[in-house]
């Protein structure tokens, strides 16, 4: 599953670090989710989705593989 | 739904009840050694038990007072190190599967005791674990 979690972090001039206490998970998660390596949680997705104020949806691109 | 914190400190009194069941153990094993029973099996229970009971019960009420090692004890249950464990933990089993499979295949052929094929496994099985958790962590 493809993100734009880079793209809107850094829009919101976010450090890696700062979102991840946002969140409460580490920096490295914020990095495995970045890389496209580390699937969140519906959870996860909803807390990242509500710091950047955006639905799901549009943060996390859902593919017909992913399901 | 409970809130992060409320899981955190139910997890946390439930870790403590396991140190404090750990170190119950570790000394009745200790009094059982005093009052010679089964003298070598409970020296290694209590040595064993009591330092992984006391250390445990330590650190987690220390946790209680100290938000830096409380932090620390949220950031290692966040769900990707969970994911990570879940994972290494099924893979492990399977090897281990294997394992017990193949030392039962060729237990003619290797001339062990069963206390060397226990303490053995008994290595093997963590050590395996822990190799998994380090190639997931690589991989997610």
């Amino acid at each position: 599953m493809k993100n734009k979690i880079r793209e809107l972090r850094e829009q919101l001039n976010l450090t890696q670090q700062a979102l991840a206490e946002k969140v409460e998970v580490s920096r490295q998660t914020i990095i495995s989710l970045e890389n496209g390596r580390y699937n969140p949680s519906i959870f996860l997705a909803y807390k990242i989705s509500k710091v950047f104020n955006l639905s799901i949806e549009i943060v996390f691109i859902f593919e017909e593989e992913d399901l | 739904m409970m809130s992060r914190d409320e899981d955190l400190k139910k997890e946390f009194k439930k870790e403590f009840i396991y140190y404090g069941i750990f170190t119950f153990i570790g000394i009745a094993a200790l009094i059982s050694y005093a009052i010679g029973f089964e003298k070598s099996v409970m020296c290694g229970i209590a040595i064993g038990f009591i330092p992984t009971g006391i250390g445990g019960l330590l650190i987690y009420r220390k946790a209680k007072t100290h938000p830096g090692l409380a932090k620390n004890f949220k950031l290692e249950r966040e769900e990707r190190n969970i994911y990570i464990s879940s994972k290494a933990g099924h893979a492990a089993f399977w090897v281990s599967y294997g394992y017990v499979f193949l030392a039962y295949v060729f237990s003619n052929l290797v001339n062990v005791t069963m206390q060397q094929f226990a303490i053995f496994t008994l290595i093997l099985m963590p050590v395996v674990h822990l190799i998994f958790v380090a190639i997931y962590h690589r991989k997610y």
